[in-house]
């Protein structure tokens, strides 16, 4: 059974990794590295893969390859345009959802957004 | 930082040969699927260089992992439809011609029959040979789970044996007439298959050998 963090973070991976690429173009492990250094552990680190290729699909992220001295040439990936506008959006809707449930656990008075 | 053994590396070569190998069949093209393989090897490589295990790549269970990559990733048609065909030539039929030119050498050499029948029951055996090298080349995703070489061959075997013993237990169920003769042959058929058989392993070997020289980019 998956724990409540690994299920948190399996629905907003996506986001964190626009976020991540946003700061600096990435190579997979060095994401899993990043993630890692935020508390955020993966259950599988290979996760980050297909969601990485969906990013790539949709245009919010591309990638190229950098050529090293020490052996094949190593996959980066960087956020696009399209893709900052996604992160914002992302962001807004993360915000809204993150005070609600913190208004939620302090017992504050619900405001009626109908 | 810890060095990378032998058996480690055998064990990442067949975890990444079968999920490249299970691409190829959904139809990913090669310039991606040669991407793919590499972000997935280098990743692994550091990974147990750092400590992990393969499993903490890929999870419990790496075909499921190469599905959900694959299925985040465009494919090209048709679907698999020519690496089957490739398998079915280069591999079922390469191993069923060798199994034939086996036995149909030793009806003409030892038992100095100048003809050869091929019966029913040697066509079930090209079958069991189809299934055998199928899970040769899915056995990698046993990888993460089965460090040793040796193990994971065992468990391929395990797993081909108990296919085969339920097969044979079904087929002795029927009423077939298991020497039924499909078809003969005189001996300079058989040297024309030795003929056939020496071209498919040639393209065989070629076909893999360019393969693996392709660049990434």
């Amino acid at each position: 059974m998956e724990n409540r963090s690994t299920q948190l973070l399996k629905g907003t991976l996506d986001m964190c990794l626009l976020a991540l690429l946003r700061a600096q173009p990435c190579y997979g492990y060095e994401i899993v590295q990043h993630l890692a250094r935020y508390g955020l552990d993966l259950v599988s680190e290979g996760s980050i893969y297909p969601l990485l290729s969906r990013l790539l699909t949709r245009g919010y992220i591309e990638s190229y390859l950098v050529s090293s001295t020490e052996g094949p040439s190593r996959k980066y990936y960087r956020l696009q345009p399209e893709g900052a506008k996604q992160l914002e959006q992302w962001q807004t809707e993360w915000d809204t959802f993150a005070r609600a449930v913190e208004c939620l656990l302090k017992g504050e008075q619900a405001h009626d957004h109908g | 930082m810890t060095m990378v053994d032998q058996e480690t590396q055998q064990q990442i070569a067949n975890l990444v040969n079968a999920c490249t190998g299970y691409w190829e069949l959904l139809g990913i093209p090669p310039q991606r699927r040669k991407e793919m393989r590499l972000e997935l090897e280098q990743h692994v490589e550091q990974a147990v260089r750092d400590g992990k295990s393969l499993q903490a790549v890929v999870g419990p269970n790496a075909l499921a992992f190469a599905e959900s990559w694959a299925r985040e990733t465009p494919r090209q048609f048709p679907r698999g439809g020519t690496v089957v065909l490739r398998w079915l030539i280069f591999d079922w039929l390469a191993y069923a011609l060798l199994f034939l030119l086996i036995i149909a050498l030793f009806d003409h050499l030892i038992l100095r029959s100048p003809s050869f029948s091929l019966t029913l029951a040697h066509v079930v055996a090209f079958a069991f040979i189809g299934v055998y090298t199928l899970l040769q080349a899915w056995s990698g995703f046993l990888s993460p789970r089965v460090r040793s070489r040796e193990y994971r061959l065992r468990v391929a075997f395990g797993i081909y044996g108990g296919i085969s013993l339920l097969v044979i237990l079904l087929l002795s169920l029927t009423h077939f007439s298991w020497n039924l003769v499909l078809v003969r042959w005189e001996w300079p058929v058989t040297l024309l298959l030795i003929f056939g058989a020496a071209v498919l392993f040639g393209v065989k070997v070629w076909a893999g050998r360019s393969e693996g020289q392709k660049p990434l980019r």
